[in-house]
């Protein structure tokens, strides 16, 4: 195996680390929003100002006008000193105008510092989940499964970062009770122009729409689908390069790609599926480095279909090839919501079958509006409840990982609940599952029973 | 005056319509989404339908490249005065 030098990294995490200098959280940015509209309040006031006093400058001019065309008619020396008072008048409201206007410049110059300031400050933002598993089969368990800190910037309008920072079941890292760190995006964009951005660093790869998308607090359902688990290896993160561009076809249809070069999968991929083929991060197994894309169409936030690919060689010996693809779709009818993908994979061998592993899912939502979730979450603008029913199937025929020998293991699972939104900061999700196997399992084997999660987004 | 919007929260990378509520709105009205002060890099107004004095609706693009904060939208007119800003919120 190479590895590449960690130092290399190092510039790009420090951009990312999140400092008491930099870092902002969203109350810091009402903070400055409330500040920012104090200041344009007063910028409203003082224009106001300013147009009042020019305007009892032309009142004035004119006055001073007429009363100088009398005074040349007559030799009053009443006039005269009308004459002065009106002058005089003059010079203060002058002096008046002079200091609005200098006012009125410093302080839009001291908004547009705080523009600037909050243009390259990164901000953050949080999500994380509860769940309660109580399958049948086994005993019941609460797990704290995930913490997630999202950084996100754009100092410059061409260049900007992401970075999504995960703790999982991160009780005590490093200690007996187990628990993860994992940095699961974290890249600089550079946008040359719309249709053409380059990513580099921690990418999420770009392969159906579960790992594009895969926000748990988001998801209606509790688990993620079992394709995007024992298939696509969910979240499946790696080093790479990424393009992206996005083109418009009149102002509702949206065409986008995402294509990059990865160090790809490694030869752990078994009759159990692909997970254990990520690899960690700086390593290669080989000099091959794996394509994979993604093309999207959207309409809005009502339908978005996409196709992916993925070719790369997995094997030590730098010999065989790990071929890919990918289906989704993401349509929404009214409040129903229709969510699928299907993924396909062959991989390569010298000898043996070639492994073939294959796997779908499709849901269901239905979103419920109104009525009696107004009286159930007050204080919130749009509560909503989604009715959610979602089938999983996958199969793959491919080596034990103990054994070697060839095999097929196949599962599916059937899930039907809930999910509770009173706002979409925060839902409650209650699923009730049923799986079946043929053979060995692949994610949750022939467990029946229930689970329930807590989810946050702020 | 502009008073309200819906949604309030966006999501990055798609299209999104939105209905500015206020009064005494009109068609000659330019809208603008701001980021503090300035036009807010990578969100795009893509259309802007006058419905009536207290309703217009728009349609913006959030590039997946946008950061996750609070953008302000306001209306300006032909001699450049701006509206009070409503907000929304770009999210995951």
């Amino acid at each position: 195996m190479k590895r590449v030098t960690p130092y290399l990294f190092l510039p790009f995490l420090l951009l990312l680390a999140p400092t008491s200098g930099h870092a902002q959280t969203k109350a810091q940015d009402r903070k400055t929003a409330e500040t920012a509209q104090a200041r344009d309040e007063r910028v409203t006031a003082l224009q106001a100002e300013l147009e009042r006093l020019r305007g009892e400058m032309a009142a004035l001019r004119d006055e001073l006008q007429r009363v100088r065309a009398d005074a040349a008619k007559s030799d009053d020396q009443g006039m005269a000193a009308r004459i002065a008072s009106i002058e005089a008048r003059q010079v203060k409201i002058e002096a008046e105008l002079a200091r609005i206007s200098d006012e009125l410049k410093q302080t839009g110059d001291a908004l547009d510092q705080v523009s600037e300031g909050d243009r390259k400050r990164p901000t953050m933002t949080v999500y994380g989940t509860l769940q309660a598993v109580n399958y049948d089969q086994l005993d019941s368990i609460l797990d704290a499964e995930a913490f997630e800190l999202v950084l996100s910037g754009r100092p410059h309008p061409r260049l900007s970062f992401f970075a999504e920072i995960e703790f999982e079941r991160a009780a005590s890292v490093g200690g007996p009770r187990g628990g993860e760190i994992v940095l699961e995006q974290a890249y600089a964009s550079y946008s040359f122009a719309q249709v053409f951005s380059m990513r580099t660093g921690v990418l999420l790869v770009p392969f159906g729409n579960v790992n594009v998308d895969h926000f748990a607090p988001l998801r209606d359902v509790v688990r993620k689908p079992l394709v995007s688990y024992a298939i696509a290896p969910s979240d499946w993160t790696d080093n790479g390069v990424q393009f992206t561009g996005r083109r418009l076809a009149g102002t509702s249809w949206l065409f986008e790609y995402e294509a990059a070069v990865i160090a790809g999968l490694d030869r752990h991929i078994t009759s159990v599926g692909m997970r254990e083929a990520r690899q960690p991060f700086g390593v290669d197994n080989n000099g091959n480095k794996a394509a994979v894309g993604r093309f999207a169409i959207k309409r809005s936030t009502s339908f978005e279909t996409g196709i992916s690919g993925y070719t790369g060689k997995y094997d030590d010996a730098n010999q065989q090839r790990l071929n890919g693809w990918a289906a989704d779709l993401r349509a929404e009818i009214g409040p129903l919501r229709l969510t699928g993908e299907y993924d396909h994979f062959t991989a390569n061998t010298a000898l043996a079958p070639k492994g073939q592993l294959a796997g779908y899912y499709v849901r269901a939502s239905y979103d419920i509006r109104g009525g009696f979730l107004r009286k159930l979450a007050k204080d919130f603008d749009d509560p909503r409840l989604t009715l959610v029913a979602q089938y999983d199937w996958a199969r793959i025929d491919g080596p034990n990982p103990v054994t070697s020998r060839f095999e097929r293991n196949q599962e599916t699972g059937i899930t039907a609940g809930f999910a509770y939104r009173p706002s979409r900061q925060w839902v409650l999700k209650v699923n009730y599952e049923k799986n079946q196997i043929t053979n060995q399992a692949l994610d949750r084997g022939d467990l029946t029973g229930w689970l329930a999660s807590v989810g946050f987004v702020f | 005056m502009v008073s309200g919007v819906s949604p309030r929260t966006v999501r990055r990378g798609s299209s999104v319509d939105l209905e500015i509520r206020g009064e005494g709105l009109r068609k000659d009205l330019k809208v603008l989404v701001l980021q503090g002060r300035r036009a807010a890099a990578g969100i795009k107004v893509l259309k802007q339908d006058f419905v009536s004095s207290g309703i217009i609706r728009i349609r913006i693009l959030i590039e997946a490249e946008t950061p996750l904060l609070t953008y302000s939208i306001v209306f300006q007119d032909a001699s450049g005065v701006t509206t009070q800003g409503v907000q929304i919120e770009v999210v995951l």
